[in-house]
């Protein structure tokens, strides 16, 4: 292989990882599209960490996820183990819009008791999607 | 003189032929014997299942992804129809945990449940009364039997089991539906022979 095919090549595995990393993002960015059309917005990463990171009677978004949401999460009562929760660990989080919402609609229940505003899933997503 | 030594070879070989078959025989039927004799089912479950009925459908891989993703999905076999009914109509309120689902796939998973459930297996249902409608396999008396030699230290007082409803834990096979008790190694205290 000569240096030119070689470059070629790197260059081209370069684009098609840029092109999958901004299709990953390109989920969430749907998805927060969706919540701003339904009225809510502007999103904002720092509440959305404050939000995950809120202690309600000693439920948290954390005490499954964890604090660093890069990172893997344990299921409190059944111990399976949870993927990361960010795009940037885990690509496959929020390209799929039903899940997204079973989810929220589960846990913001079981963590908050009640289910969560579009406003507070958009600062969620918006957090967990930084680049 | 060459005859008779033929003979005698011919005769030799015969006796030890048969001594081995006997042997072996006996061996096989011994091996068999020490299965019938531990608690009743094992010998049918140490068999390599090659049926396990619907167990790749459609409906089976949505069971197994969505009540997968939290826990094992637990073979529906092992609870009746009447308390998987029970169990799916109050998803709000799972062990503690929300675990709803869309109306349609509550439904799919539902009858999924229903068809493969122990109504089909009536010896999980040993010592129940008709109208239990029991949420937890664990306190199954087929399960309590089944666990009632394992002292409690090696599961709900072993940190790296915590609870009997942690299958996997130990039955290193329960994502296959296996559960016989040759394959269970518990964490901490190594493979269990009773």
């Amino acid at each position: 292989m000569n240096n030119l095919t070689r470059r070629a090549l790197s260059a081209a595995l370069f684009t098609l990882s840029l092109l999958a990393t901004s299709l990953s993002y390109a989920g969430a960015s749907v998805q927060l599209q969706a919540l701003q059309a339904g009225g809510a917005g502007p999103f904002s990463a720092a509440a959305g960490e404050a939000l995950w990171l809120q202690d309600n009677n000693g439920r948290s978004c954390a005490s499954c996820h964890g604090r660093d949401p890069a990172q893997p999460g344990k299921h409190q009562k059944t111990g399976k183990p949870i993927e990361p929760m960010t795009v940037h660990a885990n690509p496959e989080r929020f390209t799929d819009a039903a899940k997204t919402e079973k989810w929220f609609l589960r846990n913001c229940r079981w963590t908050l008791g009640r289910e969560c505003s579009a406003q507070e899933k958009g600062d969620v997503i918006t957090w967990l999607s930084q680049p | 003189m060459s005859k008779l030594n033929a003979l005698r070879f011919a005769t030799g070989t015969l006796l030890l032929g048969s001594a081995l078959t006997l042997g072996i025989y006996g061996l096989s039927t011994l091996n068999n014997q020490s299965f019938a004799d531990d608690d009743d089912d094992e010998q049918s479950e140490y068999r390599p299942r090659s049926e396990q009925p619907g167990t790749d459908t459609a409906a089976a891989l949505q069971y197994k992804q969505e009540c997968g993703s939290c826990h094992l999905p637990y073979p529906a076999k092992l609870l009746p129809a009447r308390s998987w009914q029970t169990m799916m109509a109050s998803l709000d309120n799972h062990f503690g945990d929300d675990a709803s689902l869309s109306a349609a796939t509550q439904a799919e998973i539902l009858a999924y449940l229903s068809a493969h459930s122990a109504s089909n297996h009536t010896r999980y249902l040993k010592g129940l009364a008709y109208n239990d409608t029991p949420q937890r396999i664990t306190e199954l008396p087929y399960f309590k039997r089944k666990h009632r030699e394992v002292p409690e230290r090696m599961v709900t007082g072993n940190p790296q089991v915590g609870s009997f409803s942690q299958c996997d834990s130990c039955h290193k096979d329960a994502a296959q539906g296996k559960f016989n008790e040759h394959t269970v190694v518990i964490p901490g205290f190594g493979r269990w022979d009773d």
